[in-house]
C-alpha cells in the first residue's frame, strides 16, 4: 500500500471535517454582525465585544464538555444543569453556614456531584432505564436537594446563600495579566478534553461504544465502566460549571444554570458531536458554543430583542438536529427509547 | 387456563395500591394539619388545616391545568410517543390570548378561537417533526419545548399581562360551596369523558394497540401517522385550554408562573406512576388520576405542614424513578419467561 | 369455489444477492403444500412477497387464475392472504380478543367500543379450534404456544382463504403440536390453501399433501408427500456444482494438540454440547437456522451466560464472564451480522481493526499513532483489503472486504488468537471474493490457529472443514470427517430431532 501523500494525510481531512466549516461559519457571522453593526453606527468587531464573548462562554463551556463526551458515547445526560447548580449550592452552604474554607467547599460539591452522577450512571446501566428519562427524574431529585441545601442557616427556608470570599470571587471573576482566570481554565479544559477524546484509549473506546455498543462490547471493551465515568465526568463539569457561577454572582443561587440547561447539548450536536455517538470532538464543541455564543451577544449588539434569540437557539438546535438525523439515518441508544 | 375475573383484573391494576396510598396520606394530612391533636374538636378535622375551604380550594384550582394536561399526555404516552413541550404550549398559549385581550378589543371568545387555532397548529408541528422529518418525539418536543418558551419571552419580555375581560375571569372563579371551581368540575368531567374514550370506543382500543406493538399495528392496518396527528393535536389543546383556565383564575397571562410551576413534569410523573408505561400501550386515565392526586396531596401535605416544598421536588423525580425501577422490574420478568420463544 | 395460488415466474433481488429466480409453482385449496429448502433457498423471501411486506421484481401471483398485486401487507390481507410468522405480530398488554380482532373491532349502534360482542366473537372463534383460552386473558400472560394459536386464529378469523405457517412448530410441544394440526386438518376441510415451510421432515410427512423444494433462490421440483421419502427429499435440497473451488484450497494437514475442549456445554439455548478442536484444525459446525449454533459461539466468547459443563483451553479450565475475558485468552469471534454487531460502520478501518487491542497500541495514557497505523496497514496487506487508505470509513466498503477488516482484527499481531469463531463469515459476499476469504481460513489453520467455522451453506461448510459436527434444536446431531460427508448425510442429521 502506497504511502498517503501529505495532503491526503493531513490537508483533506481538515477541510473534510466539519469544523472547518463552522469556523467558516463563525468568521461569516463576525463578518455579518461587524457590517450590520458598522451600520448602525455601532461596533461590533472590538476587543471587548470578544472579550465578552469568551467571558459568557466560561460556564457553559464546562457544561458542553460533559455534555459532548456523552453525546459521543451515545448517551444524554439531562440532569446537568440541576446538578451543577445543585454543586454551586453546595459551595455557597459550605462558605458561608459551615465557615469551610473554599477549596474544601469546592471538593464536597464536587463529590456529592459525582455520586450524583454514579446514581444517573446506576439507573442507566443496571435498571435500562432511557437515559433521558432516567436523568430527568434526577434532575428533579438534584434540585429539590439544591433547595434544601440553600435552607441550611436560613431556618429551613430556600434563598439564595450570598458570601463573601476573596479566593472565590479571584476564581469567578479574577484575571491573570489581561486574560480572565475563568477562560485560561476554560481553554484548559477543552484542550485536555480534546487530546481525550481524540488522542487516548480512553477517548477512542468512548467514540467506538458510541459508534456501535454492541460491537464494542463484542470486541471486549467494557461499556458499564466507561458509562459510569462518562456520567460521573458530566455531572462533575456541571459540578464546577455551578462552582463558577457560584464565584462569579459570590452567591449560591436557586435559578443557577437555568438558562444553560441546553446550551451544552446544543453547542455539542451544532459542533458535529452526533447525537447518536460514534462522531465528533471538542474542537467542534468549542466552536459550536462559539457560535452560539458570538450569535446571542452579536444579537444584543446590533439590538434584536434578546428574547428572539432564545427562540432562534431553540430553532438552531432542531436544525442542527435534523441535519445529524439526515446524516445518520439510524437509531442509536439515545433513541432507543422509542 | 385462570379466569380472568374482574376482581383479579383489579387487584392486579397497579393504581388499587395508589389508591389506598393517597388515602391513608389524605387522612394523615387531615389529621395532622387540623390541629385535633392539639386539642382542637374533632369537627375540626373537616373544617381547619387540609380541609379547609381555603386550602381545598386552592388544591383543586391548581389541579385543573394538571388534569388537562394529564388527559392529554397519557393518551399520547399510551399511544407510545411523548411530548415535553406542553408547559411551554400552554405558557405561549396564555400569552397569546392576554395579548390580545389586552391590545385589542376583540370579542374574548374569539380570541380563545384563535388561540386555540394557534395550539392545533402546535400539534401540527410536533407532529410534522415526528412523521414526516422522523425525529424521536422526546426531542422534537423539547426542541420545541425551548422555542415555545422563547417566543412566550419575545412578547411579553418576560412581564405578565393582566386580563380583565369580565366573564372569562368569572368563569375561572365560580366556585361551588366556596370549595369546588367550576373549572375543577369541568376538568374532571374531562377526565371520564377521555377514560371513557379510551376504554369504550375503538378509537381509544387503537390508541393501545399503535403504541404496544407499533409494527403489528400497522401490519394490521392501522395508521400510525394518522393516530399520532389526532394524539398530538388533542395535546396541545388540552394544554392550551389548561394555561387558559389558570390566567382566568389568577386573572392574569403569566407564562413565568406556568413554566416554573412545570406542571408537565408533575404530569409525567403521574401518569408514569399511575400505570402508564413510556413505551406505550398500558395504562389508563384513572391510575393516572390517582396517582396525580397523590402528588399533589403529597404537595399539599408538605404545605400545610409548613414543611418545605423542595421536598415536593424531591419527591416527583423519585417517585418517578422508582415507577420506573417497579416498571424495569416486570418488564424482567416478562422477558424470562418468554425466553423460550427463539 | 376451487381456490388456488400461483406463483409465476417469481424473481427478486437484493443488492449483491438473488433471492429467488424464475420461481413457478400452483397450490391447490383444500391442500397442504409444504414449501422445503435450506437455509437461503428463498423461502421467507417467498412468503414476504406472498403477504405484501415485499414487492418481486418480475412474476405474478395468481389468486384463483386472477393476477393480484399487494402495495402493503394490509393489501395482502384484504386479498384473503395470512402469513403466520415466527415473530409475533401480537400486542401483550392487550387482551386476546382485542388481538383477534385488532384493526376490526365491532362498535354498538352509537359507534362505542362494543366489548359484549367482541368477546361473543372471540369465545365462537375459540370454540371452533377446542382450545382453552379466556378471551379477556391478557395476551401476554399466555406461553408462547398459546400466543401461537391466537396468531393462527387471527388468520382464520380474517377468513382468509390462504394460510401460510412459517415454522409454526418451533415452540410448541407435542400436545400443542397436535392442537396445531386439527386447525390445518380442519382448515384444509374448509377448503383453504395451506402453505407449510418447516424443516421438520417428520411433520411434513404427517400433515401436508404436495411437497415444493426451493434451492438456492431456485424451484427444483414438486413432489406429492404419499409418493416420496426423505432421502430422496434431501437429495433434492442439496446436490450443486461446485467447480474448483475448493479443490485449490491448500489445505493444513497438520493438526497439533486440542486446543479447545467443550465438554457438556448447556446455556439457556443449548444442551449437552461436546467437542474437541486440535490446533490448525477447522471445526465447522452445520444446522438450520434456529439450531443454535451461534448461540455455542457466544457461550464459548463470553458474550452469553453458561449455565453448566466445562469448557478447557488448552487443558486449562476457563469461564468467561465477558467477551473481554475470552479476548484476553486467545479466543476471538466473527459475529454473524458483521454490520450491526462486528464494525463500527462510522468509523475507519484503523479504528476497526484495532478494536480489541486499543490498550496494547498505547503508550501510556494515549493511543500510538505509529503502533495503531502499523497494525492497521499489515492487515490490509495481509488479507489484501482494498482500500486506498487505512483511514477509510468501513461502510464504504465491500462485504468482502468489511469481513477481512474483522478478520483482520482478531489476527492483528497484538492479538495471540488460538481459537477463532466464524459465524457466517461469507454470508453476502461474492465469489471471487469468497474464495479468498476460503484460502486465509486455510492459512489462519495452518499458522496453528484452531478454526470453528458455523455456515448455513452446507456446501462451504462440508468442503473447508476437517471435522463436521451438525446440530439441530440445541444440541449436536453428528460429527463426521470431511471424508465421510455429503451434503446428503449432512442434511439429514442437521434434520434429525
Amino acid at each position: 500500500m502506497k504511502k498517503d501523500s501529505f495532503y491526503i494525510k493531513h490537508i483533506r481531512p481538515l477541510i473534510k471535517h466539519k469544523v472547518f466549516t463552522l469556523i467558516l461559519l463563525f468568521i461569516a457571522m463576525v463578518i455579518m454582525f461587524t457590517l450590520w453593526s458598522a451600520i448602525q453606527g455601532g461596533r461590533f468587531f472590538k476587543i471587548s465585544t470578544f472579550k465578552n464573548i469568551l467571558n459568557s462562554l466560561v460556564i457553559s463551556a464546562f457544561l458542553t464538555i460533559g455534555a459532548g463526551c456523552l453525546l459521543i458515547s451515545g448517551n444524554i445526560d439531562l440532569a446537568q444543569s440541576a446538578i451543577g447548580a445543585f454543586g454551586g449550592m453546595v459551595l455557597a452552604t459550605a462558605v458561608k453556614s459551615w465557615g469551610l474554607p473554599w477549596y474544601l467547599g469546592i471538593v464536597i460539591g464536587l463529590v456529592l456531584c459525582a455520586a450524583f452522577g454514579s446514581l444517573n450512571a446506576l439507573l442507566v446501566t443496571k435498571f435500562r432505564f432511557p437515559a433521558f428519562i432516567g436523568t430527568l427524574a434526577m434532575a428533579s431529585m438534584a434540585r429539590g436537594l439544591m433547595y434544601l441545601f440553600s435552607s441550611i442557616g436560613n431556618k429551613g427556608l430556600a434563598a439564595n446563600i450570598a458570601f463573601n470570599n476573596a479566593p472565590l470571587s479571584f476564581i469567578g471573576a479574577g484575571s491573570i495579566g489581561p486574560i480572565p482566570l475563568g477562560i485560561i481554565i476554560m481553554l484548559v479544559f477543552f484542550i485536555i478534553y480534546g487530546i481525550i477524546i481524540s488522542k487516548s484509549r480512553f477517548g477512542l473506546k468512548v467514540t467506538l461504544i458510541g459508534g456501535n455498543p454492541v460491537a464494542a462490547s463484542l470486541a471486549g471493551i467494557n461499556s458499564t465502566a466507561i458509562t459510569y465515568i462518562l456520567f460521573i465526568n458530566s455531572a462533575v463539569l456541571g459540578g464546577i460549571a455551578g462552582v463558577f457561577n457560584t464565584a462569579r454572582l459570590g452567591q449560591g443561587a436557586l435559578l443557577a444554570l437555568q438558562t444553560n440547561q441546553f446550551t451544552g447539548i446544543t453547542a455539542a450536536i451544532l459542533g458535529g458531536i452526533s447525537f447518536g455517538g460514534g462522531a465528533g470532538g471538542m474542537g467542534g464543541a468549542f466552536i459550536g458554543l462559539l457560535i452560539l455564543n458570538t450569535f446571542q451577544i452579536g444579537m444584543g449588539v446590533v439590538g434584536v430583542n434578546p428574547f428572539w434569540v432564545n427562540v432562534f437557539s431553540g430553532v438552531l438546535l432542531l436544525v442542527a438536529l435534523a441535519f445529524d438525523f439526515i446524516a445518520q439515518r439510524r437509531s442509536r441508544s439515545v433513541l432507543k427509547a422509542y | 387456563m385462570r379466569k380472568e375475573t374482574f376482581v383479579r383484573r383489579l387487584l392486579r391494576d397497579k393504581a388499587a395500591p395508589l389508591l389506598g396510598v393517597l388515602i391513608v396520606l389524605t387522612i394523615i394530612t387531615m389529621i395532622l394539619s387540623s390541629g385535633i391533636l392539639h386539642g382542637e374538636q374533632i369537627s375540626a378535622l373537616f373544617t381547619k388545616g387540609f380541609m379547609s375551604s381555603g386550602n381545598l380550594l386552592s388544591v383543586f384550582y391548581n389541579l385543573v391545568i394538571q388534569c388537562l394536561m394529564l388527559c392529554g399526555i397519557s393518551m399520547i404516552l399510551i399511544g407510545g410517543n411523548i411530548d415535553l413541550s406542553v408547559a411551554g404550549q400552554a405558557a405561549l398559549s396564555t400569552m397569546v390570548f392576554g395579548w390580545f385581550c389586552k391590545n385589542t378589543s376583540m370579542a374574548w371568545p374569539l380570541a380563545l378561537v384563535i388561540t386555540l387555532a394557534m395550539a392545533v397548529c402546535f400539534g401540527l408541528i410536533n407532529t410534522f417533526l415526528v412523521n414526516k422529518l422522523k425525529f424521536p418525539p422526546f426531542i422534537a418536543t423539547i426542541g420545541m419545548a425551548s422555542v415555545y418558551r422563547g417566543l412566550c419571552n419575545v412578547i411579553t419580555t418576560g412581564n405578565n399581562i393582566q386580563i380583565s375581560r369580565a366573564t372569562f375571569i368569572t368563569i375561572g372563579n365560580t366556585s361551588i360551596a366556596g370549595i369546588l371551581p367550576a373549572t375543577f368540575v369541568f376538568a374532571l368531567l374531562l377526565i371520564i369523558i377521555y377514560q371513557f374514550v379510551l376504554s369504550k370506543t375503538t378509537f381509544g382500543r387503537t390508541i393501545y394497540m399503535a403504541g404496544g406493538n407499533p409494527n403489528a399495528a400497522r401490519l394490521s392496518g392501522i395508521k400510525l401517522n394518522k393516530v399520532r396527528l389526532i394524539l398530538f393535536i388533542n395535546n396541545s389543546i388540552l394544554a392550551a385550554i389548561g394555561g387558559l383556565l389558570w390566567s382566568a383564575q389568577i386573572k392574569m397571562a403569566s407564562p413565568t408562573a406556568i413554566i416554573s410551576a412545570a406542571p408537565d413534569m408533575r404530569v409525567i410523573s403521574a401518569a408514569i406512576l399511575g400505570g402508564v408505561s413510556f413505551i406505550g400501550g398500558s395504562g389508563n386515565i384513572v391510575g393516572a388520576f390517582i396517582a396525580l392526586l397523590l402528588l399533589n396531596v403529597f404537595d399539599n401535605m408538605l404545605k400545610v405542614l409548613n414543611v418545605q416544598s423542595y421536598w415536593n421536588v424531591f419527591a416527583t423525580g423519585f417517585l418517578l424513578a422508582v415507577a420506573l425501577i417497579i416498571d424495569y422490574i416486570n418488564v424482567e420478568r416478562r422477558r424470562k419467561s418468554l425466553l423460550l420463544n427463539r | 369455489m376451487a381456490k388456488s395460488l400461483e406463483f409465476k415466474g417469481i424473481s427478486k433481488s437484493y443488492p449483491g444477492v438473488r433471492a429467488l429466480n424464475d420461481i413457478s409453482f400452483t397450490a391447490q385449496g383444500g391442500r397442504v403444500l409444504a414449501l422445503l429448502g435450506e437455509n437461503g433457498a428463498g423461502k421467507s423471501t417467498l412468503l414476504k412477497i406472498l403477504s405484501g411486506d415485499q414487492k418481486a421484481d418480475e412474476g405474478e401471483i395468481l389468486l384463483n387464475g386472477e393476477p393480484v398485486s399487494f402495495h402493503d401487507p394490509q393489501a395482502a390481507i384484504n386479498a384473503g392472504i395470512s402469513v403466520i410468522y415466527q415473530e409475533r405480530q401480537l400486542m401483550p398488554s392487550m387482551s386476546v380478543m382485542e388481538n383477534l380482532y385488532v384493526g376490526s373491532l365491532p362498535k354498538t349502534k352509537l359507534g362505542l367500543y362494543d366489548k359484549r360482542k367482541l368477546y361473543n366473537n372471540a369465545k365462537e372463534l375459540i370454540d371452533r379450534f377446542n382450545i382453552d383460552i379466556d378471551p379477556v386473558q391478557l395476551v401476554g400472560r399466555l406461553s408462547v404456544a398459546y400466543q401461537q394459536m391466537v396468531e393462527i386464529m387471527k388468520a382464520v378469523k380474517r377468513n382468509s382463504d390462504i394460510i401460510a405457517f412459517d415454522e409454526p412448530t418451533a415452540p410448541l410441544t407435542d400436545t400443542e403440536i397436535k392442537i396445531l394440526f386439527d386447525i390445518i386438518k380442519k382448515l384444509k376441510d374448509e377448503g383453504k390453501v395451506i402453505i407449510y415451510v418447516s424443516h421438520r421432515l417428520a411433520e411434513i410427512f404427517q400433515i401436508t399433501d404436495s411437497i415444493v423444494v426451493l434451492k438456492d433462490g431456485h424451484y427444483v421440483t414438486s413432489l406429492e408427500t404419499a409418493q416420496t421419502n426423505e432421502t430422496e427429499l434431501i437429495k433434492a435440497m442439496v446436490g450443486r456444482d461446485i467447480g474448483d473451488t475448493y479443490n485449490n484450497l491448500s489445505r493444513n494437514t497438520d493438526f497439533g494438540d486440542v486446543v479447545l475442549d467443550v465438554r457438556n456445554l448447556k446455556t439457556p439455548y443449548v444442551h449437552d454440547i461436546s467437542f474437541q478442536v486440535r490446533k490448525g484444525e477447522i471445526v465447522g459446525l452445520a444446522g438450520l437456522i434456529g439450531s443454535g449454533r451461534t448461540e455455542v459461539a457466544r457461550a464459548l466468547f463470553g458474550a452469553d451466560p453458561v449455565t453448566g459443563g466445562e469448557i478447557y483451553l488448552d487443558g486449562e479450565k476457563v469461564s468467561f464472564k465477558s467477551p473481554r475475558e475470552a479476548i484476553d485468552k486467545g479466543v476471538a469471534l466473527c459475529p454473524e451480522d458483521r454490520k450491526e454487531e462486528g464494525l463500527v460502520m462510522q468509523r475507519s478501518i484503523k479504528d476497526n481493526i484495532a478494536m480489541p487491542v486499543v490498550d496494547r497500541v498505547s503508550k501510556g495514557l494515549l493511543i500510538d499513532p505509529d503502533a495503531i497505523r502499523a497494525l492497521a496497514e499489515k492487515a490490509v496487506d495481509k488479507y489484501s483489503i482494498k482500500t486506498p487508505s487505512i483511514e477509510k470509513i468501513s461502510s464504504e466498503l465491500s462485504g468482502g472486504n468489511q469481513q477481512k477488516v474483522i478478520l483482520g482484527r482478531w489476527t492483528s499481531e497484538k492479538m495471540e488468537t488460538k481459537v477463532l469463531i466464524l459465524d457466517e463469515p461469507t454470508k453476502g459476499i461474492d465469489v471471487g471474493t469468497k474464495a479468498e476469504i476460503y484460502q486465509t481460513i486455510c492459512d489462519l489453520a495452518k499458522q496453528g490457529i484452531a478454526v470453528v467455522l458455523i455456515s448455513s451453506e452446507l456446501t462451504e461448510v462440508i468442503n473447508l472443514s476437517d471435522t463436521i459436527l451438525t446440530m439441530h434444536n440445541g444440541h449436536i446431531t453428528g460429527c463426521l470427517t470431511r471424508q465421510e460427508a455429503t451434503e446428503e448425510k449432512v442434511l439429514a442429521l442437521a434434520m434429525l430431532e
